[in-house]
C-alpha cells in the first residue's frame, strides 16, 4: 500500500467510502459481463474478472509483454542467417525464388533485383547453437530463454494494413486489438492501474518513420474501456491525471468527498446503480493519481538495475526505460503492455541505420527477460518480439559492398517468444537459401496470435464478440493454429 | 421427471428402441414446457429463428459456399423437403420424426447437431421450443424486418398523450410496469434542450417555461428549440458518426483531407429541416440529380468520407476493393440495417444477401470518376471549388479559360494522333529539339570543397566559371553581364537539407546586393510541423529602406529531399516591374502561388555589387520572423562537406523562359529509349512523355496553347488555392459494374455484374435508373422496408438510449429483434406519411408522455426492465463526450456560437499526434488554435482518425475509422480524471465562476445556487448546496493556507481571469464549478 492510500484508509469516512467502492466494482461486474445491448454503462477498465469468467483451460500466462518492432526489422541481418548468399553479392533473385510474387510499387518497377546478403557477422550461440547476428550481442546471452521463430508469414505487403492486422486480425480498421481483447476476456489484476498498457518509443534509425495508429491498441466495437491506456513518459503519464496546477491532494478530495456526498443522494432520489458505480470510479481515478505516479517513479530501482538495462533506461521514454516501465507495470498487475518502437523501415542505407535500431532494443530486450527470469516472473510472463512483416533478400535502390535497403517481404520473417511455458531455446520453421519462402513450419501471424491467446488459456475460437451479426474474432474466420511445438 | 437423465436413456436406446426414446422424451418435454412456456404459442420469429440463425445457419443458411448436406433452414419450402439422400429436416406436428430434432438431442458425437467443434451448445429450453413448435404445426414465418410493414393498429390508450404510449402502455402492462410520473419542468427543460440542441438551457429559459401557464407551455418549448441553429448542429453530430466524417485521409500518412463544407451542408440540412428522403437522395446520389446545384454535390460528401490511402506500395486495386467494400458497408448499415460487408467473401451467413447481392450494389459506387490514391493530398478529386467571394467572377473566367485551353489541346492532340503514330512508326525518324533562343547569359557550376558538382553532367555550352561556395563574384570584372532590371531568368539546381534538425530556418542561395538595394534568393521553412515544406523568397529591391521592392515569398510547397535529389528553382521575371511579372517554380510543375507579396518597385534594382553564392545573411522582411529562422553556415565552405544542403549549379538568363522550355537536357536519349522498347511493355507514363517530347517539339500550336495553359494556371491556382475544397462523387460515362472478387481478393476478379440492390429485396424496379440516384430513389421508395423502420429506430435511440431495435446497425436474422414491433411499424409508416418531416417526427417523440416521465427507478423495475426498454422511467443515461464538453462550455458562458467553417484545434495534451503520426505527415504536429476557436462546439473539432481528441475518445466516441450508428456507454475512471483535470474543462469551472462572480453579489450560499443554475437551469436543493457551501470552505482554507495555490489554479487556460477578482475567491468557486460539473446529475441525462 503506498503511503497516500495508507494515510486515507486511517480516516473511517473514507476508509467506508473506499470499501464501498470497492464493494460496488465488483457488483457492478453483471453489467460488463452481461450482454453488450443495454441501455446502461459498463464500468472501469476492465477492472475485475473478464467476460470469459474463467479461462478455457489452465493459462501459463497471467500477463504479457509484446515488444513491437514498428517499420518491420530485417530478419536476414539479425536472425535468419543466410551464409550461402555471400558468394551470390549482386546476382539477381532467381526467378523461380520470386515465384512472382506480389513486390510494392516501390521495387516493381526495379529492373532487376539483385541479391544484397547481409554485411554483418553471425555466430552460433547458446545450447541451441542459434544464428544471431553481431548487432545483437545481448540477445546472444537470453537465446536459450527464447524461442526463435523463423517462418511466420503475413498476407499484408504494407505498412498500414499490416501493423493493423497483427495487431487487430483485420487489414481493415475497426477490430479490436490483441491487448483489448485480453482485457476483455481476463479482465484485470488490479484495482488501481489499467488493464491494457501502452508504452510508445523514441528510437535513433532514421527520423522519417512508419506511423502508429490509436486503433492498433483500440477496442474496435468491444466497450471502451478496454482499449489500450499509453502511458506517455512526458507530460501525465496518463492523460489527466494530474490535478491542475494549484490543486493538492486535499483538495481533490474534498472536492471528491463533496462529489460523492451528493451522489449518493442522487442515488437514493433516482435509484440508478450507474451513480453508484461513477462514484466507485471517481474514487479509482483518485487512487489512479498516486498509484501512476508511483509507478513512474524509478528512483526505487536500484543501481545494478539499471546497468542491467543499461544507460537509456533512465532517460524517458527511451526503448530501454519502456521495458523497465514494462517490468514494473507487470509487477503491478497489468495484464498486458505492448512497446511500440519505431524506425525499422529501412528501405535504403540499412547496414547505417539498423545498428542503431538494433542498439535501442538489444540491451533492453535482454534485461527485461533476465530480469524477469531472475524475479521468477518469466515462468508466467508472456514476451514476444518482432514487427509486422519482414524484409526482402533482394537490394532496394543501389547495391553496393557497403550500402543496401530491403522492400517489404511478408512471406517470412522471424518473430521471437519468450515465458509462460514457452520452450526456450527453440528454433521454429525454415526459410530457403534465399530467405525468401518458407520451407518448413510456417506460421501465420493468426497462428502466432492463437498461440499467445493459449498462452494465457484462451481458445482463440472461443473468445469472440457479437458485432454485425459476426462473432468477431481475433484470429478471424480462416483456420488458426496453436503452434504446440514451441511450447513445454 | 428429470429431464437430463431421460435424454441422457432416450439417446444411449435410440436404436434398440425407438419407443422408448419417443415416449421418455415426449412425457420430459411436456411436463418441462408445461412448467416453462405455459400456453403461449411458440412464435418462430421470437423464439425459433434466433436460435437456428445463431446455431445452425453458418452451414444451413444463405451460404452456398459453406453449406452442409445441401439443407438450408432458413428458407422454408428446403426445410420442409428433402434434400439430397436425406428426408426433410422437419415433419409438421412430429418432432420424434423430424432429423432436425433427433439431431440435436443426440448425444451420438456423429450425429450430434450441432457439431461439437463448432462450440455451439444448445440450451435445454432452446431444445424444448424447438420441440413445441414442431408440435405445434412449426409455422413459419419472413424475417420481420424483410417484410412490408403495415400501419398497426393502435392499442386502445389508458395512458399518455399520443400514440407511441399507447403502444408503450400496453407493453408495460404485460411486463408488470406501471408508469412513472411526470418530470418537473426543468428537468423536462434540461432533457429537451440536450435531446434537440445537445446545450444545455439557460436559467432564463427553465424560468419562463416553469412560469408559463399555457396548456401548450411544453409545446412551445419544444417548437422553440427545434427553430434553435444548435439544433442542426447536434442532430449533425449525431449523422457524422455514420457518415464516418473526419478531416484527414484515415490511412497511413493520414494528411489533413478538406471535406468540412459536406459537414456544414449537414448542418444545414437539419436546420431547414430538409425531408429525410430528400437529404438521403442528395447524400446518394446529388450529382446525378438534373443541374446539381452546388449544396447537392457538397452533399455527395456522404460517400467521400471513407479512409483513403497513397502508401507507397498500395495497389489500386487493392483499394478500389476496399472503399466499394466501405462504402457498401456504410450505406447498408445507415439506411437498410444490413451488415451487406459480410458477403464480400461469401454469401452471408445469416441473411439472404448473396456475394452477387454484394458486387452489384458495390457496383454503385465503382463508377466513381476519381483517383484511388488520395495523393496524401487535402484535395483529393473530384472536389468543389468555392473560391472567396472576391474571386467569384474571375474564377468562372479563369476556369472557363481552363477548360477551353484543355479542349483546344486535346482537340489539338487529336488532330495530330496521326502524324505522332507515324512519327514512332518511322524507324528513320527525326528527333529535334525546339530550342528557343535561351541560352544563359552565363552559367555558374559551384565546387563544393573542391568537388565537382553531383548533377547536370553536361557540357555548358555558353560561359561559366567555377566557384565555390560563399564565393563572391564579381560580375563586371568577370565578363559578365546581368541587369535585374530587364526580363531574366535565374535558374539553380539546390540540394535541399536531408537531416529534419537542419531543415529550419533559411536557406540563402545567391545574391546581388549592397545592403539596400539589389536582388536575392532564399529558401526557407520556417514550420517545424512541415519538415519538407520549403518557401521560396525571391526581392527585387531598389530600396529595402523605402521598401521599394518587389517581394515575393511562395505557399509552402512540399519537397522531399533525399540524399541524392536535388531541386531545380526557376524565377523568371519579365522586367515589367510588378510581381505580377514575377513566376517562381520548381522544374516540370506551374508557378506556385505566394503567400506573401510586397509589390511596390518604382526603381533600378541593378547595383555593382559582387554576386553572392550561399552562406549570407538573408534579412527577412519580416523581423520578428527573422530572428526565429535565421541560421547561418548552411554553405559554411569551412564545414566538412555538404551536410546540410548546396548549391550545384546557378545559371541566369537574360530573358524569361517557360516551363515548357526546360528539362531538354537528356530528352533525346529519354525518348529514344522508351521507342526502343516494344510498344506493350511502355507504360502510360512512358506514352506520355513520348507525345510530351513529340509535341513540344515539332508542333508549335502545342507550345503556344502551353504558354497560355501556364499563364492560365497561375491565375487559376491563385484562386484555387484560397478557396474552400470540398470532396465529393462524380460519375463516370459507363455504366456501373464491377466483378465479383472471389473470396473477396482484389486480385481475383470474375465475373462482371451490373450495379443492382440484393435480390431479396426486389432488385431495382425495371423504369430505374441503375446507378447511384437509382440506389438512392429505391431507398427512399414506399416499398423498401427498412429505409424508414431503420431510421426512426435510430431516432428513438438518440432520444431513449436504446433503439426499439438494440442493434441499431444490423436489423438482419442476427439482429434483435424489436421489443416492440408494432410501434416500430408504425412509426416507420408515419414518418413516410408525414413527408420524411424529421422535426415533425422527433416532436412526436418529445411529445409522447413516455418521454416526459421522471427517471426515477425502484429496484423492482430494475429487476423487471433494468435497460429501460419497456420505458416505464424516462431515460437516463451519460451524455456523450462532445455534449460533456459543449455543456462547461455554454454554462460558462465561453462557447462561441459559431456555425460552420474550418476545423478547429481545442486543447490538447502535448504529443499526442507525433507520438503516432507518420513523421512527413502535415498532422504530425499539433498546434492548438487560439482565441475563440478553443470554446467552438465539438463538431468543428479537428479530427485526425488516426489519434482522434483524446478527451473524447474517453467517452466512447468512435475513431471515425469507419461507420458507426451506436455508441458504447462506458462508466471508468479514466473519464473522472478528464473531466476533473482537462485544462479546457478547468478554464470553463473558471469561467463559470467568474460569470458568478462578475455578475453576482450575494452570499456563498446565493453564488453557489446561482452558479448550479448555469449548470442545471434551477436551483440546487436545500441539503446539495449546502454539501457546496461545506466544500467551498474547506477549498478557501485551503487556498487561504496555501496548501492549494490559487494563483497557479486560475492561471490555467488561454483566456486571462479578470484581475479585479479576489485570489482565493475565484479560485474557490472555480473549484465549486469544477465540482458541480463532475456530479452525476451534471454527466448524466436524466
Amino acid at each position: 500500500m503506498n503511503p497516500i492510500d495508507e494515510y486515507l484508509s486511517f480516516e473511517t469516512r473514507r476508509q467506508f467510502l473506499g470499501k464501498a467502492a470497492k464493494g460496488l466494482g465488483i457488483a457492478a461486474l453483471a453489467s460488463i459481463v452481461g450482454p453488450g445491448l443495454n441501455g446502461g454503462a459498463r464500468q472501469s477498465l476492465g477492472f475485475g474478472p473478464g467476460a470469459l469468467g474463467m479461462t478455457h483451460f489452465p493459462g501459463k500466462a497471467k500477463r504479457g509483454i509484446y515488444l513491437f518492432m514498428s517499420g518491420a526489422p530485417s530478419q536476414l541481418d539479425m536472425y535468419d542467417y543466410k551464409p550461402e548468399m555471400q558468394s551470390m553479392f549482386d546476382k539477381d533473385l532467381p526467378d523461380s525464388v520470386r515465384r512472382g510474387q506480389r513486390l510494392t510499387t516501390m521495387t516493381s518497377g526495379q529492373a532487376r533485383f539483385p541479391i544484397a546478403p547481409s554485411i554483418f557477422n553471425f555466430e552460433r550461440v547458446g545450447n541451441s547453437g542459434a544464428w544471431i547476428s553481431e548487432l545483437l550481442p545481448y540477445t546472444k546471452k537470453i537465446v536459450d530463454d527464447i524461442a526463435i521463430v523463423k517462418s511466420i508469414w503475413t498476407d499484408a505487403i504494407n505498412h498500414d494494413p499490416a501493423i493493423t492486422y497483427i495487431q487487430t486480425g483485420n487489414q481493415i480498421p475497426g477490430r479490436p486489438s490483441l491487448g483489448a481483447w485480453l482485457s476483455y476476456g481476463l479482465g484485470s489484476l488490479n484495482d488501481n492501474l489499467p488493464t491494457f498498457v501502452v508504452l510508445n518509443s523514441t528510437w535513433t534509425g532514421r527520423k522519417t518513420a512508419q506511423a502508429l495508429f490509436s486503433r492498433l491498441w483500440g477496442a474496435g466495437p468491444l466497450p471502451s474501456e478496454h482499449q489500450g491506456v499509453s502511458l506517455r513518459s512526458k507530460g501525465d503519464p496518463v492523460l489527466y491525471l494530474t490535478d491542475p496546477n494549484g490543486i493538492s491532494r486535499e483538495t481533490r478530495r474534498d472536492m471528491l468527498d463533496g462529489v460523492n456526498e451528493i451522489n449518493e443522494d442522487l442515488y437514493h432520489e433516482f435509484g440508478d446503480p450507474e451513480t453508484h458505480a461513477r462514484i466507485s470510479q471517481y474514487e479509482m481515478a483518485f487512487r489512479m493519481q498516486s498509484s501512476v505516479p508511483d509507478l513512474t517513479d524509478l528512483s526505487d530501482e536500484p543501481d545494478y538495475i539499471f546497468s542491467l538495462y543499461g544507460p537509456d533506461a533512465k532517460v524517458p521514454g527511451t526503448f530501454a526505460y519502456n521495458c523497465l516501465m514494462a517490468r514494473r507495470l507487470a509487477e503491478k498487475g497489468v495484464r498486458f503492455s505492448q512497446i511500440f518502437h519505431r524506425g525499422w523501415d529501412q528501405h535504403g542505407a540499412l547496414p547505417k541505420d539498423l545498428p542503431n535500431q538494433c542498439k535501442d532494443v538489444d540491451q533492453a530486450s535482454y534485461a527485461l527477460i533476465t530480469d524477469l527470469k531472475q524475479r521468477g516472473m518469466l515462468d508466467d510472463t508472456l514476451v514476444i518480439w518482432g514487427g509486422e512483416f519482414g524484409r526482402t533478400l533482394y537490394c532496394q535502390g543501389a547495391l553496393s559492398k557497403t550500402n543496401y535497403g530491403r522492400d517489404h517481404h511478408p512471406k517470412c520473417y522471424t518473430k521471437w517468444i519468450a515465458g509462460a511455458g514457452v520452450k526456450g531455446g527453440t528454433i521454429y520453421g525454415e526459410t530457403d537459401d534465399f530467405g525468401y519462402n518458407i520451407v518448413k513450419d510456417p506460421v501465420h501471424i493468426r497462428d502466432l496470435n492463437a498461440t499467445i491467446l493459449n498462452r494465457f488459456g484462451i481458445d482463440h475460437q472461443q473468445l469472440s464478440f457479437k458485432h454485425q451479426g459476426l462473432d468477431l474474432r481475433l484470429t478471424g474466420v480462416e483456420d488458426a493454429r496453436v503452434v504446440n511445438q514451441i511450447l513445454a | 421427471m428429470n429431464l437430463l437423465f431421460a435424454r441422457f436413456k432416450a439417446t444411449m436406446n435410440r436404436r434398440n428402441n425407438p419407443f422408448l426414446v419417443r415416449s421418455l422424451a415426449y412425457i420430459a418435454v411436456v411436463q418441462f414446457l408445461a412448467a416453462n412456456i405455459g400456453a403461449r404459442t411458440v412464435s418462430f420469429n421470437k423464439d425459433i429463428r434466433p436460435i437456428l440463425s445463431e446455431n445452425c445457419y453458418a452451414c444451413h443458411g444463405p451460404d452456398a459456399e459453406s453449406r452442409k448436406a445441401n439443407l438450408r433452414l432458413d428458407i422454408e419450402a428446403h426445410a420442409f423437403q428433402s434434400h439430397g439422400k436425406y428426408d426433410p429436416a422437419i415433419v409438421r406436428g412430429n418432432p420424434y420424426e423430424s432429423p432436425l430434432y433427433q439431431r440435436i438431442t443426440t448425444s451420438d458425437e456423429d450425429d450430434k447437431m450441432p457439431p461439437p467443434d463448432s462450440h455451439k451448445i444448445l440450451k435445454e429450453s432452446e431444445i424444448e421450443l424447438v420441440a413445441k413448435w414442431i408440435e405445434e404445426g412449426a409455422k413459419w414465418e419472413g424475417h420481420w424486418a424483410f417484410g412490408q410493414p403495415e400501419k398497426p393498429e393502435v392499442p386502445n390508450a389508458t395512458w399518455g398523450n399520443n400514440e407511441i404510449d399507447a403502444f408503450l402502455h400496453e407493453a408495460m402492462l404485460t411486463k408488470g410496469l406501471e408508469p412513472n410520473d411526470k418530470a418537473d419542468r426543468p428537468t423536462l427543460a434540461r432533457r429537451l434542450s440536450l435531446d434537440l440542441t445537445g446545450l444545455p438551457p439557460t436559467p432564463e429559459l427553465v424560468k419562463q417555461f416553469v412560469k408559463d401557464n399555457s396548456p401548450n407551455a411544453y409545446e412551445r418549448l419544444v417548437d422553440r428549440l427545434l427553430d434553435s441553429n444548435t439544433y442542426g448542429e447536434h442532430q449533425a453530430r449525431i449523422w457524422l458518426d455514420a457518415a464516418r466524417y473526419a478531416d484527414t485521409h484515415g490511412l497511413h500518412l493520414d494528411n489533413y483531407r478538406e471535406i468540412w463544407p459536406y459537414r456544414d451542408w449537414v448542418v444545414k440540412a437539419f436546420n431547414e429541416n430538409k425531408p429525410f428522403d430528400q437529404f438521403t437522395v442528395e447524400q446518394i446520389a446529388g450529382d446525378l440529380l438534373p443541374k446539381p446545384t452546388l449544396d447537392q454535390r457538397l452533399a455527395t460528401g456522404f460517400n467521400r468520407c471513407n479512409p483513403t490511402t497513397s502508401e507507397g506500395g498500395a495497389i489500386d486495386e487493392e483499394y478500389r476493393a476496399i472503399y466499394a467494400k466501405d462504402r457498401v458497408e456504410t450505406t447498408a448499415t445507415v439506411f437498410m440495417g444490413l451488415t451487406m460487408g459480410c458477403a464480400s467473401c461469401h454469401d452471408h451467413k445469416f441473411d439472404p444477401i448473396t456475394m452477387t447481392d454484394f458486387y452489384r450494389f458495390s457496383a454503385f459506387f465503382n463508377n466513381f470518376d476519381g483517383p484511388i490514391m488520395d495523393g496524401n493530398v487535402y484535395d483529393t478529386r473530384p472536389v468543389v471549388t468555392i473560391p472567396k467571394p472576391e474571386h467569384t467572377n474571375d474564377w468562372i473566367q479563369v476556369s472557363g479559360e481552363r477548360e477551353a485551353l484543355s479542349e483546344a489541346v486535346k482537340k489539338l492532340k487529336e488532330n495530330k494522333a496521326a502524324s505522332l503514330t507515324a512519327w514512332i512508326k518511322d524507324e528513320g525518324r527525326e528527333y529535334k529539339i525546339f530550342t528557343p533562343d535561351f541560352k544563359p547569359s552565363f552559367e555558374l557550376l559551384l565546387k563544393i570543397n573542391n568537388r565537382e558538382p553531383e548533377s547536370d553532367p553536361r557540357k555548358p555550352t555558353h560561359p561559366t566559371l567555377d566557384i565555390s561556395m560563399g564565393d563572391q563574384i564579381d560580375l563586371a570584372r568577370q565578363g559578365f553581364e546581368f541587369n535585374p532590371d530587364r526580363p531574366f531568368t535565374i535558374s539553380c539546381n539546390l540540394k535541399l537539407p536531408v537531416e529534419e534538425g537542419e531543415k529550419q530556418g533559411r536557406i540563402p542561395v545567391v545574391r546581388q546586393f549592397d545592403g539596400n538595394r539589389g536582388w536575392r534568393l532564399a529558401v526557407a521553412n520556417s514550420n517545424p510541423s512541415f519538415p519538407n515544406r520549403y518557401q521560396i523568397t525571391f526581392d527585387l529591391v531598389h530600396s529595402l529602406e523605402d521598401g521599394n521592392m518587389i517581394s515575393a515569398t511562395t505557399k509552402a510547397q512540399r519537397f522531399n529531399p533525399r540524399e541524392f535529389s536535388n531541386t531545380i528553382i526557376h524565377v523568371t521575371y519579365d522586367g515589367s516591374g510588378s510581381v505580377a511579372g514575377l513566376s517562381i517554380r520548381t522544374e516540370s510543375r506551374q508557378p506556385f502561388d505566394y503567400s506573401k507579396v510586397i509589390d511596390n518597385l518604382s526603381g533600378s534594382a541593378k547595383v555593382e555589387s559582387p554576386l553572392q553564392i550561399g552562406n549570407f545573411t538573408t534579412g527577412l522582411i519580416d523581423p520578428g520572423l527573422a530572428a526565429k529562422s535565421y541560421k547561418t553556415g548552411y554553405y559554411d565552405k569551412t564545414s566538412d562537406g555538404p551536410k546540410t544542403g548546396s548549391i550545384n549549379s546557378l545559371k541566369i538568363f537574360d530573358r524569361p523562359i517557360y516551363p515548357f522550355q526546360f528539362g531538354i537536357g537528356d530528352t533525346v536519349k529519354r525518348i529514344k529509349e522508351l521507342l526502343n522498347t516494344p510498344e506493350e511493355r511502355r507504360r502510360s507514363r512512358d506514352k506520355n512523355q513520348i507525345e510530351e517530347y513529340y509535341f513540344t517539339n515539332f508542333v508549335p500550336e502545342y507550345r503556344e496553347l502551353k504558354h497560355k495553359q501556364a499563364i492560365n494556371e497561375k491565375g487559376y491556382n491563385h484562386i484555387y488555392d484560397q478557396a474552400t475544397i470540398s470532396l465529393v462523387m462524380e460519375e463516370k460515362d459507363s455504366p456501373p459494374t464491377a466483378r465479383i472478387l472471389e473470396r473477396g481478393e482484389y486480385d481475383k476478379p470474375g465475373k462482371e455484374v451490373f450495379a443492382d440492390v440484393p435480390e431479396f429485396l426486389g432488385g431495382l424496379p425495371p423504369n430505374a435508373t441503375k446507378n447511384r440516384l437509382g440506389l438512392a430513389n429505391w431507398l427512399v421508395d414506399p416499398r423498401n422496408p427498412l429505409t424508414a423502420r431503420v431510421t426512426v429506430n435510430r431516432f428513438w435511440q438518440n432520444f431513449f438510449g436504446t433503439g426499439i431495435v438494440a442493434t441499431s446497425e444490423d436489423f438482419g436474422i442476427m439482429g434483435e429483434n424489436p421489443t416492440h414491433p408494432e410501434l416500430l411499424d408504425w412509426l416507420a409508416i408515419h414518418f413516410q406519411e408525414d413527408n420524411w418531416d424529421v422535426k415533425s417526427f422527433f416532436k412526436t417523440l418529445v411529445m409522447s408522455a413516455a418521454y416526459q416521465q421522471e427517471s426515477t427507478i425502484t429496484p423492482e423495475e430494475l429487476e423487471i426492465d433494468r435497460d429501460n426498454r419497456y420505458l416505464a422511467r424516462g431515460p437516463r443515461y451519460r451524455l456523450d463526450g462532445e455534449i460533456l464538453r459543449d455543456k462547461v462550455l455554454f454554462v460558462s458562458g465561453s462557447l462561441n456560437s459559431a456555425i460552420g467553417g474550418p476545423p478547429v484545434k481545442p486543447y490538447q495534451p502535448e504529443g499526442i499526434w507525433n507520438a503516432v503520426a507518420y513523421s512527413d505527415s502535415n498532422t504530425a504536429h499539433f498546434f492548438r488554435d487560439s482565441g475563440g476557436a478553443l470554446y467552438r462546439r465539438s463538431l468543428y473539432t479537428f479530427w485526425k482518425r488516426t489519434a482522434p481528441p483524446p478527451n473524447m475518445v474517453v467517452f466512447d466516441v468512435p475513431s471515425r475509422e469507419n461507420c458507426n450508428v451506436r455508441r458504447e456507454r462506458t462508466n471508468t475512471p479514466l473519464q473522472a480524471l478528464t473531466l476533473m483535470n482537462d485544462p479546457q474543462f478547468v478554464e470553463a469551472a473558471r469561467q463559470l465562476a467568474e460569470r458568478v462572480l462578475t455578475h453576482h453579489g450575494g452570499s456563498v450560499g446565493e453564488r453557489i445556487s446561482k452558479m448550479y443554475a448555469y449548470a442545471f437551469g434551477n436551483m440546487p436543493k436545500d441539503k446539495h448546496k449546502k454539501i457546496l457551501e461545506r466544500s467551498y470552505r474547506k477549498f478557501q482554507s485551503s487556498f487561504i493556507e496555501g496548501r492549494s495555490d490559487a494563483k497557479a489554479f486560475v492561471k490555467i487556460g488561454d483566456s486571462v481571469p479578470n484581475s479585479g477578482h479576489d485570489l482565493v475567491e475565484l479560485a474557490s468557486y472555480t473549484m465549486i464549478a469544477n465540482q458541480i460539473m463532475n456530479l452525476d446529475s451534471f454527466i448524466t441525462k436524466y
